[in-house]
């Protein structure tokens, strides 16, 4: 069956759906978006980090002044004055006689705090007072009273005995996490990662091909009812024209999907230097480090072989999806019988995205791959919307995405053979709209 | 060079949507086919075109088997189509590139139709922004643009008004002196008798006839008498074994079995000293003999299954 003529069918339409408002548009609004969306979770660690109290040496501070009483019992206040001028402030001790007359000086000052530790019945507390009007920030208090607290634990083992070693290890924080048997421990950013990655990816994925897939239906469509079809079949074979149209709305969805991509990066690559240049402890607290290390961690199939595997299942994914539609597109007679025709491709899609969706995200943060996670991989329905997110993250070995990505492409030829058996009869139709069962009778005749 | 069309067949499950069609153009020239709605002129031109699979026969251009791919060949549809939200430029272009032409080509053969039928201002339009007529008149260019050797025109005249339906005619007549081949499907006789020389009748997928229509209309004689007389002829007729099947106040239309019915009224009406205004013998019209066959076909099949 001649296929000649194909390449003018992409050429047309590439340009003609490129170049129209709806395309445009869409993009444009996915793109930003997508931008700001990615900005923000660049600077989520920025915003996430009020309240978190952490301050260090050489940090510009607003306070100036820290009036110091400390009645537990247990340290001095004069011990603590050597971190809290570390930190560039002034440090005065007083007496807790003083503590109304300190209170009424600090909340009507610009640049003074007060600081009292004392002994409860059951714990130690230790207390920060700032101005009235603010300008020394609660975030920069709770810094201050971190590092007081941190130097009365240490002093206080050290008033129990302990030498500097045994006091470091006394101090050393406690963690907790679990792992299976053998395998690496995964943090809490692995986790999200993993359980994120397959959600987005399958998300994404089944709008990419499922809307694209309608786009290709209602072109056929159009053509058909519009008998631009009859015009175009002077010059070309139905199949060149089905093979032009496919390929074309698969082109533009690729574009758009890394216009998307491009967007989210760009988003990414703005919101580091915001962060960075607020200064704080967040953006030399390692949340970077840790983040890029998670990702590194959960693309552990990341490789130049893997995005060839990607782009391969998701070109074969979107064919297989468009010669279904292009098929409904064409045996409708009138464009509003489309909807109502489009309904077993509507329910086979949605029914795919689901099976992928959920059982590959439960994968990600779950014990290890589930059955209906592996029944997604080969499911030719299912599978364009799994594989991606499994190829990337290595959650299927080289042998085992080979074999899905066959047993995707097997069955997408034998459904090109299908449409090239009926398509050319369907187009002509004209009249009821065809149920499945006339266009496999057409099948057999031909 | 010519085209033949031999033993064409197609068959939808039990349906026949035509059966055993065969015509040769073997010169260049206009062939009709004609039919009532679902005779299977649609069919047989896809079929023709390639669009459509054949069960049976063969269509061979120059004695080859005709493929539109490879071959130039222009087709206007009955059931006019353009995308109606892109530009009629980026269309033409498009559908010029598809008949395998070059961009100055097609920009050369827009020009001159665009001049031919005062298509200019419409060069940037959306073909929605047209009027039907305008539209059938992009969809024309879009069938001759590749200035094909074959043409197919399915119902070309319908619709227009009467000056671009003069417009479409001096087109067609161009066509006709540039020694194309053109394969015609019209309901307006006229138009078929104005242009072709040989037809084929369609009925329910059977062509119930077929071949030159000058020697089809010799064939039935000068068998339709017009009469008309300052006085009432009716009577002169009866005497003769005519009964009128048609009376106008221009004239009156009698059947006649053979010439000497006619020569005898006249004797009768010159000795009746009744003035005589018209008097005309003639072979009969396409419209006659279609209905004539079509009624003799729909008689003949019921019939058969009486």
């Amino acid at each position: 069956m001649s296929t000649y003529g194909w390449k003018k069918v992409f050429k047309f339409t590439f340009v003609q759906t490129g170049k129209s408002k709806a395309f445009i548009i869409s993009t444009i609004v996915i793109c930003v978006l997508v931008l700001g969306l990615s900005l923000l979770i660049g600077v989520m660690p920025l915003l996430t980090s009020s309240g978190s109290g952490s301050v260090s040496q050489g940090d510009t501070l607003a306070a100036k002044k820290v009036y110091f009483i400390d009645n537990s019992g247990i340290t001095s206040a004069e011990e603590y004055k050597q971190s809290i001028e570390q930190l560039g402030l002034q440090f005065e001790s007083r007496d807790a006689s003083e503590l109304e007359s300190l209170t009424e000086t600090v909340n009507g000052s610009t640049e003074c705090m007060l600081i009292t530790v004392s002994a409860g019945e059951e714990s130690i507390k230790i207390y920060g007072a700032r101005p009235k009007d603010g300008s020394v920030s609660k975030d920069e208090a709770d810094g201050i009273l971190n590092l007081i607290s941190g130097c009365f634990s240490t002093l206080r083992l050290e008033k129990m005995g302990l030498d500097e070693q045994q006091v470091a290890n006394a101090l050393a924080p406690v963690s907790t996490s679990t792992s299976v048997a053998g395998e690496e421990e995964e943090n809490m950013a692995v986790s999200v990662i993993k359980m994120v990655v397959p959600m987005v990816s399958s998300l994404v994925l089944f709008i990419l091909i499922f809307a694209y897939g309608q786009m290709v239906a209602q072109s056929i469509a159009q053509e058909k009812t519009s008998r631009v079809m009859e015009l175009l079949l002077t010059s070309v074979r139905p199949l060149a024209v089905i093979i032009g149209k496919i390929l074309a709305m698969g082109a533009l969805s690729l574009m758009q999907f890394l216009m998307f991509i491009a967007a989210g990066v760009v988003g990414g690559v703005v919101s580091m230097p915001i962060v960075s240049s607020a200064g704080t402890a967040v953006a030399q607290s390692g949340v970077f480090n840790e983040m890029a290390n998670a990702i590194g961690k959960v693309f552990s199939g990341f490789s130049p072989v893997a995005i060839v595997a990607v782009l391969v299942v998701f070109l074969i994914g979107f064919i297989f999806y468009a010669l279904i539609a292009g098929l409904v597109g064409a045996s409708v007679s009138r464009m509003e019988d489309l909807n109502a025709a489009m309904q077993p491709y509507a329910i086979i899609g949605v029914v795919g995205f689901y099976l992928a969706y959920f059982p590959t995200t439960m994968a990600g943060i779950g014990e290890g791959p589930n059955t209906m996670a592996i029944i997604s991989y080969y499911l030719p329905f299912s599978s364009p919307f799994a594989l991606p997110s499994a190829i990337l993250t290595g959650s299927l070995s080289i042998v085992e995405a080979l074999i899905a990505i066959l047993v995707l492409a097997v069955v997408t030829v034998l459904t090109a053979i299908l449409v090239a058996r009926v398509y050319e009869q369907i187009i002509f139709h004209n009249g009821n709209r065809l149920k499945i069962s006339d266009i496999l009778g057409l099948a057999r005749n031909k | 060079m010519s085209l033949t069309v031999s033993h064409i067949s197609k068959q939808y499950g039990d349906f026949t949507a035509l059966h055993d069609l065969s015509f040769e153009l073997a010169k260049p020239g206009v062939y009709a086919l004609l039919g009532t709605n679902g005779a299977g002129k649609a069919t047989a031109i896809r079929i023709i075109l390639g669009m459509l699979s054949k069960n049976s026969g063969e269509v061979l251009w120059k004695g080859k088997p005709l493929s539109p791919v490879s071959e130039r060949v222009g087709y206007l549809a009955e059931e006019r189509g353009l995308y109606p939200r892109y530009r009629v430029m980026e269309q033409l272009v498009y559908f010029g590139e598809l008949k395998g032409m070059k961009k100055p080509q097609i920009y050369e053969a827009i020009d001159y139709w665009f001049d031919r039928l005062s298509l200019n201002e419409y060069r940037e339009k959306k073909a929605e922004q047209l009027s039907k007529g305008n539209q059938q008149k992009i969809q024309l260019v879009a069938a001759l643009i590749s200035d094909p050797e074959l043409i197919i025109l399915d119902e070309p005249l319908s619709g227009l008004d009467p000056v671009n339906a003069d417009l479409f005619k001096s087109v067609i007549n161009d066509e006709i002196a540039k020694n194309k081949f053109i394969i015609m499907s019209c309901h307006q006789m006229p138009i078929i008798e104005e242009f072709c020389s040989d037809i084929a009748i369609l009925h329910h997928g059977n062509a119930v006839l077929q071949g030159n229509l000058n020697e089809i209309k010799k064939s039935y004689g000068r068998v339709n008498l017009s009469v008309k007389c300052d006085g009432n002829v009716i009577p002169l007729a009866s005497e003769c074994g005519l009964t009128p099947v048609e009376v106008t106040p221009d004239r009156i239309d009698f059947k006649i079995k053979s010439e000497q019915q006619a020569k005898e009224l006249l004797k009768k009406i010159v000795a009746s000293d009744m003035p005589l205004v018209r008097y005309e013998l003639r072979e009969p019209s396409l419209h006659e003999i279609f209905v004539e066959n079509i009624e003799k076909a729909d008689n003949a099949a019921k019939e058969v299954s009486a």
